[in-house]
């Protein structure tokens, strides 16, 4: 006890309290004073805020399954390919792959949108004339699949990992019992690393609403066109520090970050009692 | 219920290791073929080629006359035991075993009653829910039986089943490994690393040495005539004796010496075409530790050797002489077989001795041992083979 004491503290200075200090807050108004439940139903009362809480949270949602369709199944068949022996030079897919995760949102933002501009990007060569970061339609997939791109490198090592550690012999076994390379996958390997599934599903979905900088760097703060872009993160950095000629709210922010941090929370326990509880992680 | 045929298989990975080199061995319907060999001889890739999970590189693998190299492992219908059983961490005993039947869409009712039966014959039915993570490894591997057996498949393939368990148990396991194969007549091959197993189990053995088959007879055979320096010093527990030599001949009598020692021969090694082609000869003598005896009046007439006593270890049923004796030991470049004996000194190589429980012989004495039997094993210095007096006096 007396060991885990420091990281304790210091977990507790930088961490809880300031999650707590924004849980209080959230119940007082910008003057300091106790205000109940009022921020609240501001909130999910006032039109002007419920409509972009409503939407942003569903844009947050549409974001999550964007990577659960495809970052993750992506992640996971990259992974079982850099698993085949047979292939060559696999340390450089791997690498490339890999690469993007490597870089800042900054430059990622930056690259697609030249890439995508309707000016001078390479859209229009291969025959889209939609600016797809321009129209509301387009701009939240356009921007997941940006996502997917850069971060489809993290599920791919997590899985890898995972993978690599299948004994061989279990592989094996499986096919001298009469398993073809289907059938190995769906009842030995799959089984074995849904563990890791889950666990890089949690991750996703915390990452997935702790995704600004990207909407922040390639549409703004007003995720634009026509708050199409906008997400929580977005939502939250308007509500707290006021943004196009509107005044930010620190006790309206606080409101929404102690919204965000519930859901995220939901999410969490879902997986703890409703996911890993059922799965277990087998020795091999 | 198959034969099994292999001819010329050779397999070179593609890092250029040659795990086996041109072998040639027929498995009989029904027979259990051990395959003996030092790890890393080749031994579980020979296994995997016959069960289609490594390609061959030359060569023909035969099931029942048809030809399967390249048939899947899944058409080759043979079952194979692991050495760290590979039981699916995530299904139950009963999953494990009925997976194969699964798989081959056994219907459902049948599939069922042949699970409980192989579960009833390996006494696993009261395990039958749980999972491998909560067996123990004698249970582990009577898991992994199951699974073979299950299939009723045109054969078995067991890659050293059995070394993972402790001592006792692996006695008892092969006895049950015996006894199973027999009664379910399913032709086998049980690879092994331990020259005791084989001997123990195998109706024949085959040794295996860098890839390359050396000899396949029956235990007895392999121990009383074996055709190389290698298998006869690794068939045998404590290792035959191996000293360099030669032959010496007249025209009466023929002689092999080595160091200070010498051994009469046979009288066919003394006849012959005159030319005295064995005079001189280069050989290796091989001496059986159970072949040397203390020496007392009664067997003053049988030749000896002089060694002097450096360790002595009684283990009850027999005591164990280890000394040097005053000759060039042969060297084979197996490590394993090296072990046991007391290293080598500058005056001498090391001798082992089986003796009676009641010789009394004591650490640092010099003592004379009798060889009780009629003949010495002799090998080609220079090839290894061994040298018969009817065929190569
Ligand atoms: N997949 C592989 N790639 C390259 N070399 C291998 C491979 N598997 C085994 N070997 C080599 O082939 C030789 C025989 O190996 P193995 O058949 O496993 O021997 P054993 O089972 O008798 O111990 C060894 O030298 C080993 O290093
Ligand atoms: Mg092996």
């Amino acid at each position: 006890m007396v060991f885990l004491a420091p990281a304790t503290v210091i977990y507790s200075v930088f961490m809880v309290y300031p999650l707590l200090d924004s849980l209080r807050r959230s119940f007082f108004d910008d003057d300091g004073n106790f205000a109940g439940l009022d921020n609240y139903n501001t909130l999910f009362g006032n039109p002007t805020f419920a409509d972009r809480f409503w939407d942003a949270l569903g844009h947050n949602f549409q974001f999550f399954a964007f990577h659960m369709v495809l970052q993750n199944p992506i992640g996971l068949l990259l992974a079982v390919l850099l698993t085949v022996q047979s292939v060559r030079g696999l340390n450089i897919y791997r690498t490339i792959v890999f690469l993007p995760t490597t870089l800042s949102v900054v430059i990622v933002g930056f690259i697609w949108r030249l890439i995508l501009s309707p000016i001078w990007g390479v859209t229009e060569t291969v025959g889209i004339d939609t600016p797809l970061l321009g129209e509301s339609r387009t701009v939240l997939p356009t921007l997941s699949l940006i996502s997917v791109w850069q971060w489809v490198g993290i599920p791919m090592i997590f899985f890898y990992a995972v993978l690599i550690a299948i004994p061989k012999d279990l592989i094996e076994a499986s096919r001298v019992d009469g398993a073809g390379s289907w059938q190995v996958f769906r009842d030995i390997t799959f089984p074995l690393i849904l563990p890791m599934l889950g666990i890089i599903s949690i991750l996703t979905y915390i990452g997935n609403f702790n995704a600004f900088d990207l909407i922040y760097q390639v549409k703004g703060v007003v995720a634009g066109p026509d708050f199409a872009s906008d997400i929580m993160g977005t939502f939250f950095y308007r509500t707290f520090f006021g943004a196009s000629g509107t005044t930010g709210s620190p006790a309206m922010g606080a409101t929404v970050a102690s919204v965000m941090f519930l859901i995220i929370l939901a999410g969490v326990l879902l997986y703890m009692f409703g996911w890993q509880r059922r799965v277990t992680t087998y020795e091999l | 219920m198959s034969e099994l045929r292999l001819s010329g298989v050779s397999k070179v990975y593609p890092n250029g290791v040659r795990a086996v080199s041109d072998v040639d061995l027929n498995i009989a319907d029904g027979e259990l073929l051990v395959l003996v060999g030092p790890s890393g001889c080749g031994k579980s890739t020979l296994l995997r080629m016959i069960a289609g999970l490594e390609d061959v590189t030359e060569g023909v693998v035969e099931i029942d006359g048809r030809i399967v190299n390249a048939e899947t492992p899944r058409e080759r219908d043979i079952a194979m035991v692991f050495q760290n059983y590979a039981l699916y961490p995530h299904m139950t005993v009963r999953k494990n075993i009925g997976y194969s039947l699964r798989l081959g869409k056994v219907p459902r009712d049948e599939a069922a009653q042949r699970i409980e039966d192989t579960a009833a014959l390996l006494e696993l039915t009261d395990l039958l829910d749980r999972k491998p993570g909560a067996l123990s490894g004698g249970q582990r591997q009577r898991v992994a039986m199951g699974r073979a057996i299950v299939r009723k498949p045109a054969a078995f393939l067991m890659d050293e089943p059995l070394s993972n368990l402790d001592a006792r148990l692996r006695v008892q396991m092969r006895a049950e490994i015996i006894r199973l194969q027999r009664s379910l007549g399913t032709t086998t091959v049980y690879v092994t690393h331990d020259q005791v197993e084989a001997m123990t189990m195998g109706s024949r053995v085959a040794v295996l040495r860098d890839g390359l088959l050396q000899q396949v007879e029956s235990p007895q055979v392999l121990y009383d005539h074996p055709d190389n320096l290698f298998v006869a010093a690794f068939i045998g527990s404590p290792s035959m004796n191996l000293y360099q030599g030669r032959i010496e001949r007249t025209s009466t009598t023929a002689r092999a010496v080595f160091g200070a020692h010498s051994f009469p021969l046979q009288d066919q090694w003394t006849e012959g075409d005159g030319s005295g082609g064995n005079d001189g000869r280069e050989v290796i003598v091989g001496i059986r530790p159970e072949w040397l005896v203390e020496q007392t009046r009664d067997n003053a007439d049988l030749p000896s050797v002089r060694v002097r006593v450096e360790l002595v270890e009684a283990l009850g049923s027999e005591l164990v002489a280890h000394t040097t004796i005053e000759a060039a030991g042969a060297e084979i470049d197996t490590p394993e077989l090296a072990e046991g004996h007391v290293s080598e000194s500058s005056d001498g190589a090391p001798c082992l001795a089986r003796l009676s429980p009641r010789s009394r012989v004591a650490v640092g004495e010099t003592i004379d041992l009798a060889i009780n039997h009629p003949s010495v094993h002799l090998f080609d210095a220079e090839t290894e083979r061994a040298l018969r007096p009817d065929r190569d006096r």
